[in-house]
């Protein structure tokens, strides 16, 4: 045992770096954050230019004219939001189509949202609160209680209290992957007991006559040719989407820790989320035939629709 | 100078003892606690397994190395710029504001501002030699404040060339000095590392990038961040151990003040 650590220790330590699974290497370079979009580049694991990032506001600031990337993957919102102050990308297509889902904690013996209840939602005046304000209005606005983040709403779930208030919770509004690891963490006192409510991009159709949220785009920068890329993309998708075991062909050979590191989600559970009804929301729409959607979703965010002139 | 007693040996293995107690008792004084607070057997166990993976060495070969390009940067501006500020007042006052407002800028600032200068991947190298400057600096202007002043104009009287001084009686000199500058910064520079990792959100191997990558993948287990930490607690602590007795062999027959 000691020797093969030592050796493990030594070898990894001077060729750090050096041992790589080899899949697709583009020239185009991307960066895109961590989470269900990522996962839409699982044919990408040891591309170079290929990036990915655990802070999306950190992407945000890629979109500028001095910005080394070609694609840059970012909610639709913040990215149309960039491109209206002058950012010099426009909106390809939409990736990912919501991944947003209400989860009982096990707490409400009657199992029915109500305004009595106790409910966690995260990002207040971020698309989860805005979102959930669309569809359900404000009859609820009693009973919410906010936390920061996803992870935060994943340790509400799991515990069935508020993380930060101590108070009990029965409802919390999360994304998935978290949804998934926390249902099934078998260590979690809601375990067993905790279960979908609600599933928020059904909800979102039934309100807007069938429309799609479009959550996270691919902005391309002014002059780049990402064509082919992204209909290799495009084909990577939907090849995921008819069969999910791809994922874990793909990503099988690499460590499930560095899957876990570049793509925010380990390769076993982007299998189990997307194998289940799409719960990561992945597809591929280009933002010109999509543009009703596109506007009737960032107009919940105040944002003014957009025409033409703003996609490729 | 001081050796290390069996009797210290012993002290600090009750220190290490009475870390692992605090552990435990925190641990299970929390209900449900892999989630909350994972206590010390789970979190070696999970320690080990790690341990067996190229990519825990990777990680740490990774931010190990952004840390030493980090530091070495800082090592040879603040040993350039202390040099300098030993040899001129005046360039020591006017130098000293830039390094106030150094160590007084937030250090999440700092990695804003060099992301999109130099990538997320490269924003914790800036970091980590931003944060040491300073302190590496005060070191080096401390030593030179510190060499005798006999000695000093015996070497100008010798007719010897600055840069022959400074290489062969002002470094050797200050180097308890520096020694201590770089024993107290290069472990905090290795935390710095870790955390500009997390909060720059870049995905490429390293500590930092996986503790903030397992967070986020599953955050209702805390087992393998306690066990990535303490991955991260050990080396540094092994890196203090280095430093140690390196200093202790350089500081040997070097007369100090």
């Amino acid at each position: 045992m000691k020797n093969k650590l030592l050796v493990l220790a030594t070898i990894s330590l001077l060729s750090t770096g050096c041992s790589r699974v080899e899949f697709i290497e583009s020239t185009v370079k991307v960066i895109c954050p961590t989470g269900a979009p990522a996962v839409a580049f699982y044919n990408h694991a040891s591309d170079e230019n290929f990036e990915t990032n655990g802070a999306p506001a950190n992407i945000l600031s890629f979109l500028n004219a001095s910005s080394p990337y070609d694609v840059v993957v970012i909610d639709t919102v913040s990215g149309l939001k960039a491109i209206k102050n002058g950012a010099p990308y426009k909106m390809h297509s939409t990736i990912t189509f919501g991944n947003f889902f209400i989860a009982s904690t096990g707490n409400d013996e009657d199992e029915t949202m109500s305004s009595d209840d106790k409910i966690v939602l995260f990002g207040k005046n971020q698309t989860p609160d805005l979102l959930f304000h669309y569809i359900y209005g404000n009859q609820y606005d009693d009973a919410i209680e906010y936390v920061n983040a996803v992870t935060d709403a994943a340790s509400c779930l799991a515990s069935g209290k508020n993380v930060l208030t101590g108070s009990d919770v029965d409802y919390v509004f999360i994304a998935q992957p978290a949804l998934f690891s926390t249902l099934n963490n078998t260590n979690a006192p809601t375990y067993g007991k905790s279960a979908i409510a609600a599933n928020i991009q059904e909800l979102y159709k039934n309100k807007t006559n069938n429309k799609s949220i479009v959550q996270a785009s691919v902005f391309v920068k002014n002059g780049s040719n990402c064509d082919e890329y992204l209909e290799i993309l495009k084909s990577d998708i939907e090849t995921l989407l008819d069969f999910p075991t791809e994922v874990e062909t793909a990503l099988g050979s690499v460590d499930e820790d560095e899957v876990k590191a570049k793509y925010g989600v380990p390769a076993r559970i982007m299998k189990a989320v997307v194998a289940n009804n799409n719960g990561l929301g992945l597809g591929f729409k280009k933002a010109r035939d999509n543009l009703a959607d596109i506007n009737n979703f960032i107009n919940i965010f105040g944002l003014e629709g957009i025409n033409e002139d703003y996609v490729i | 100078m001081k050796t290390t007693s069996f009797k210290d040996l012993l002290l600090t293995l009750l220190g290490i003892v009475l870390i692992f107690l605090i552990w435990i008792i925190t641990s299970s004084s929390i209900s449900n606690n892999s989630m909350i607070f994972p206590n010390p057997f789970v979190t070696i166990k999970e320690t080990f397994k790690l341990l067996e993976k190229s990519f825990t060495y990777r990680c740490v070969g990774q931010s190990l190395l952004r840390t030493f390009l980090g530091f070495l940067g800082s090592f040879i501006a603040a040993l350039v710029l202390g040099i300098v500020s030993g040899l001129s007042e005046s360039f020591k006052k006017v130098i000293s504001p830039l390094f106030s407002v150094l160590k007084s800028i937030p250090t999440a600032t700092i990695v804003f501002l060099f992301l999109v200068l130099v990538g997320a991947k490269n924003a914790p190298i800036i970091m980590v030699e931003v944060i040491c400057l300073p302190i590496i600096y005060e070191s080096v202007v401390r030593g030179f404040e510190n060499i005798d002043i006999d000695v000093l104009n015996a070497s100008k009287v010798d007719g010897s060339s600055l840069l022959r001084r400074i290489f062969r009686i002002y470094i050797p000199l200050m180097s308890p000095y520096i020694f201590a500058g770089v024993a107290s910064s290069f472990s905090l520079s290795f935390k710095i590392e870790i955390m500009a990792e997390v909060i720059s959100g870049t995905t490429v191997d390293g500590l930092g990038s996986i503790i903030s990558a397992c967070q986020k993948s599953d955050p209702t287990n805390m087992v393998p961040i306690f066990a990535y930490s303490l991955i991260g607690i050990i080396v540094i602590a092994v890196l203090s151990l280095v430093i140690y007795f390196l200093e202790k062999a350089v500081n040997k027959n070097i007369p100090v003040k």
